[in-house]
């Protein structure tokens, strides 16, 4: 009932309401309301309110503005400054200095939670202050935090491979051991991106700053406390089973009161500052994931995926073949959806035919989760660098989508790794039994 | 040619959704006077607690409803699925088709709906972590619930009911945030949760009761001779999914605590507990004492004559009664 | 939006719903905490504290679109934008604006008829608490009221300097945030919120 050229129509539509100026959240509801408008017809628009209720009701969701009044609290205290200055104090002497805080971190918190779009606000929101006035190049700061949150998915836990395993009849526990290595390789090869750039291009990675004696570097480290106990409790809740990755987030908000509180900076006038912090940056986010969720939900019911699935299906090609038209099937889909959903919505046909021409399920699983990375920054819709922007607060969103261009490169190029040398994820698995 | 737009059930629910739905809803999309678009809720994010709403609404034609989310809307449809009620299939199945015909005439009264199907994905059972050898050491338990009633029925076998979010209940058994998950053995089976658990409760405590409903305007559109077709036809995929529901789970059982019968799902090798005749007496007990008066005061808000029309039919099936 | 020097009152609601959304969210953190330290230590469950959760961000959320608003939060793509001649950019910020409130006004109208079924039915939420809906979703469509009655008057306003042609102030106050409006920020002090004449770098109304 709709052709490719309609949905090209569509896309174009609403690159166009973006490029005028138009709010992004705006732009995404827009060409769902056209297109249910001309295809489905008015109940279905009607039934946007029990769609919104939906969308903001849910429990998952809330870790978000959790894990940023977490970093407020951090942030306003001035438990974060300290922090970033103790580690640029270690970090100095290496290429790129503290944009490695940003992908370890990331790395880190990814291993406490299964979403990339929580990682990314929490991570934003502690580190992104500290670069302020450090002379980094800020669009290379953003793309650090935007791409090195995207390992939420792929660092297990990931709701991500729940979902796949469930639906694929894979096994979720060997999923995210097959996680872990390309969770840590595709890390690795964001530090050493890092280094590069700075080496190329001196002066992106900061202004130098003066060598600092061993004992003042050692003294430093009581800086790191605050925030290791504030990770302790978040980590150390999920890992020892008092809590679910959601629940820790208001744990984590608990113990940085506690650290605010030692630190003689909690008063009502910052509880405030934080409120409003957080309520600012947790509409935006939310605004613009109410009407990506609408749009997925006409996307789906116009059969879209589906008839772009079936199209690669149909094309008769080698297993190699299949792989890489399905890198780039998966990278068009993943500029308008939302990775859940792009998910579900193709999975059920993918797989088989996946299966068929001999890839391993759980390999494939892992694939396919890196493919959701990407998608996660890549424009129009890619949330990472919208939560990213969120929480900046401030300039253009543009600075972000460029900064993370060479991440994006880097993961297109560790999926062509993935699938030169499956063992890369397949080794830890199978050693594992 | 009429337009069938359909929501499926969760795509995680595989053997029911690629076994069962998506075949017949092709089926249904072959035939020259239909079109069907066919998609799994999940796959476009509605929720299960809308059901009602976006079928009155006209929004879709033919949904999968997961009856007791559904209910939040209609208490009185609930009454087909209370915890503890039912204490096999059999009895189940007799419920169902004793209230089938005054659930459809409120279904089509209130919500502009018509009813084509009921069937249970199965009994729900508990899949849990710890030393369990009985009912009685549930005791203390943290057990995951997603109804009202089965929240009731599980305090009253001396265990804390924990509520989370599906998506969150495999890793929360696998790290202790609770002991005990309730599903059909089937969709635990299916959820990998045998790998994060290593004891099985054999315990039916509700049936997790589905059904395909239709839009009543669109019902009308059909002719006599297609809402005969029509009705057969959902009939049989009714039918389909009852058998799912007896063969499936028992597979599902041998296969979660590992034994030599076991053949279509994933192996694993669980602990089976025994269960004994007076535990089944005991849920009996606590469904009649604690589950079915707090059910009906809810339900009798909305409608007055609740308790007397689940008496003359799922109470008369299963030899239960409201006072 | 750093907005136009008018709807104090509006300002100040927004300002209120914003805090009453932070609120929320300590006490949700407090709730959470009891719930996990009594699971743990005393096998004792709140039942439904990921109920509440969700109805915190869902109605935090409505609550705070307004202040997100005041402070053109909402994300626009301002790449091509402000590379325009002023007198290109005043129709687009217009534009943008109106298409915000009619987009507030429409989530706003199914809110509301979201809410109307719900009185309707009774409706219950199908979890242990069993809460009567119409009390989170009535704070909800609260929430997006405010939100859509500030973004209507913006939007009103926008259309007024269109059309009297004061393109110079429509996109001082309607264009996406410029590097001095930036600068404000990073100076300026939440706190100057709530006495509206203070702060010379503070957004104003
Ligand atoms: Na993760
Ligand atoms: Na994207």
């Amino acid at each position: 009932m709709i052709g490719a050229f309609e949905v090209m129509i569509g896309f174009l539509v609403m690159l166009g309401m973006m490029a005028a100026g138009i709010h992004v959240a705006v732009a995404i509801f827009s060409v769902a309301a056209l297109g249910t408008l001309m295809y489905l017809g008015p109940p279905l628009l009607y039934s946007f309110g029990d769609a919104l209720w939906g969308t903001l009701n849910d429990f998952i969701l809330t870790a978000i503005p959790l894990f940023i009044l977490l970093g407020e609290l951090l942030l306003r205290s001035g438990i974060t400054e300290r922090m970033y200055n103790a580690l640029s104090v270690w970090l100095q002497r290496m290429p790129g200095g503290l944009l490695h805080t940003n992908i370890g971190a990331s790395s880190v918190f990814a291993a406490m939670s299964g979403s990339s779009v929580a990682t990314a606000a929490t991570i934003g929101t502690v580190a992104l202050p500290a670069f302020a006035e450090r002379g980094y190049s800020e669009r290379l700061a953003l793309g650090t935090l935007a791409a090195g949150a995207t390992l939420g998915i792929l660092i297990p836990p990931s709701i991500n491979m729940i979902i796949y395993g469930a639906i694929t009849n894979t096994s979720i526990g060997k999923l995210f051991i097959a996680g872990i290595l390309p969770g840590l390789a595709l890390a690795a090869a964001f530090m050493l991106a890092i280094m590069a750039f700075s080496l190329l291009r001196p002066g992106v990675a900061g202004e130098a700053e003066p060598r600092v004696p061993l004992r003042a570097r050692l003294a430093s480290l009581v800086d790191l406390l605050p925030p290791a106990f504030v990770f302790a409790i978040v980590i150390g809740s999920i890992y020892s089973g008092w809590a679910t990755p959601t629940e820790a987030a208001a744990l984590g908000v608990m113990a940085a009161l506690v650290v605010a509180a030692l630190n003689r900076k909690l008063t009502l006038g910052m509880l405030n500052e934080c409120f409003l912090s957080m309520a600012r940056t947790t509409a935006m986010i939310m605004l613009i994931i109410v009407a990506a969720f609408f749009l997925n939900y006409i996307v789906g019911i116009l059969g879209i995926p589906q008839v772009l699935t079936r199209w690669v299906a149909d094309l008769g090609l080698t297993p190699l073949g299949l792989i890489l038209a399905l890198v780039l099937f998966y990278l068009v889909l993943g500029c308008f959806l939302e990775t859940l959903s792009m998910m579900i919505a193709t999975v059920p046909i993918v797989v088989p035919m996946v299966v068929s021409f001999g890839f391993d399920p759980v390999w494939f699983g892992i694939f396919l989760v890196i493919m959701m990375e990407i998608s996660l920054i890549t424009p129009p819709i890619g949330m990472n660098l919208y939560v990213v922007q969120g929480v900046r607060g401030r300039g253009s969103i543009a600075d972000v989508m460029l900064g993370s261009l060479p991440f994006f490169a880097i993961m297109l190029a560790f999926v062509f790794a993935i699938i030169a040398w499956p063992g890369l994820v397949m080794w830890l698995p199978n050693a594992m039994g | 040619e009429t337009l069938l737009r359909t929501v499926g059930n969760f795509s995680g629910n595989t053997l029911h959704v690629e076994g069962v739905e998506r075949p017949f809803f092709e089926e249904l999309d072959a035939r020259d006077d239909l079109a069907v678009i066919y998609n799994p809720m999940d796959a476009i994010g509605v929720e299960a607690a809308d059901a009602l709403r976006l079928l009155r609404s006209g929004s879709f034609d033919v949904m999968s409803v997961q009856i007791g989310m559904a209910s939040r809307d209609e208490p009185f449809f609930e009454g087909i699925d209370l915890a503890g009620v039912a204490p096999d299939l059999d009895a189940q199945r007799e419920a169902i088709d004793a209230v089938r015909e005054r659930f459809d005439e409120r279904l089509q009264e209130r919500f502009n709906a018509k009813l084509m199907t009921l069937w249970p994905f199965g009994p729900q059972m508990m899949f849990c972590n710890g030393d369990i050898q009985g009912v009685d050491d549930l005791e203390g338990k943290k057990v995951r619930v997603f109804t009202p009633s089965m929240s009731r029925l599980v305090q009253g076998l001396g265990a804390a009911p924990v509520t989370l979010q599906f998506s969150e209940v495999y890793l929360a058994l696998q790290r202790g945030v609770a002991d005990c998950g309730v599903t059909a053995p089937s969709a635990g089976n299916n959820g990998k949760w045998p790998e994060v658990t290593d004891t099985f409760v054999p315990l039916p405590l509700a049936y997790s009761v589905q059904g395909h409903f239709m839009n009543l305007d669109t019902w009308n559109r059909f002719d006599a001779a297609q809402q005969q077709e029509l009705t057969e036809a959902f009939a049989r995929l009714e039918e389909q999914m009852w058998e799912l529901a007896y063969d499936v789970n028992d597979d599902a059982i041998a296969c979660n605590t590992g034994q030599d019968s076991c053949s279509d799902h994933q192996a694993y090798d669980m602990r089976l507990v025994e269960i004994d005749p007076a535990s089944r007496a005991l849920v009996e007990e606590i469904a009649s004492e604690a589950v079915l008066p707090v059910w009906a005061e809810t339900c009798s808000r909305q409608y007055p004559e609740c308790a007397q029309a689940w008496n003359e039919t799922v109470g008369d099936a299963t030899g239960l009664s409201i006072q | 939006m750093v907005s136009p020097p008018s709807f104090p009152w509006a300002r100040r609601l927004a300002h209120g719903a914003a805090l009453a959304a932070g609120y929320a969210s300590l006490g949700l953190s407090l709730l959470i905490t009891f719930e996990v330290l009594a699971r743990k230590l005393f096998s004792f469950s709140l039942q439904g504290v990921d109920e509440i959760g969700g109805y915190v961000l869902a109605i935090g959320v409505s609550f705070s679109f307004a202040y997100a608003l005041l402070h053109r939060a909402h994300t626009r793509v301002d790449m091509l934008i402000v590379r325009l001649p002023g007198a290109l950019q005043a129709p687009l910020n217009a534009a943008a604006m109106l298409l915000l409130a009619g987009f507030s006004l429409f989530m706003l109208w199914r809110a509301v008829g979201t809410l109307h079924e719900t009185l309707e039915f009774g409706s219950l939420a199908s979890t242990p608490l069993q809460t009567p809906l119409w009390i989170p979703q009535g704070l909800w469509v609260i929430g997006l009221g405010v939100f859509a009655a500030l973004a209507s008057l913006l939007a009103l306003r926008a259309l007024g300097l269109l059309v009297r042609g004061q393109a110079a102030a429509l996109n001082r106050e309607f264009g996406p945030r410029s590097t001095q409006d930036e600068l404000d920020e990073a100076q300026h002090d939440y706190a100057d919120e709530t006495t509206p004449a203070a702060g010379q770098g503070s957004p104003q109304l």
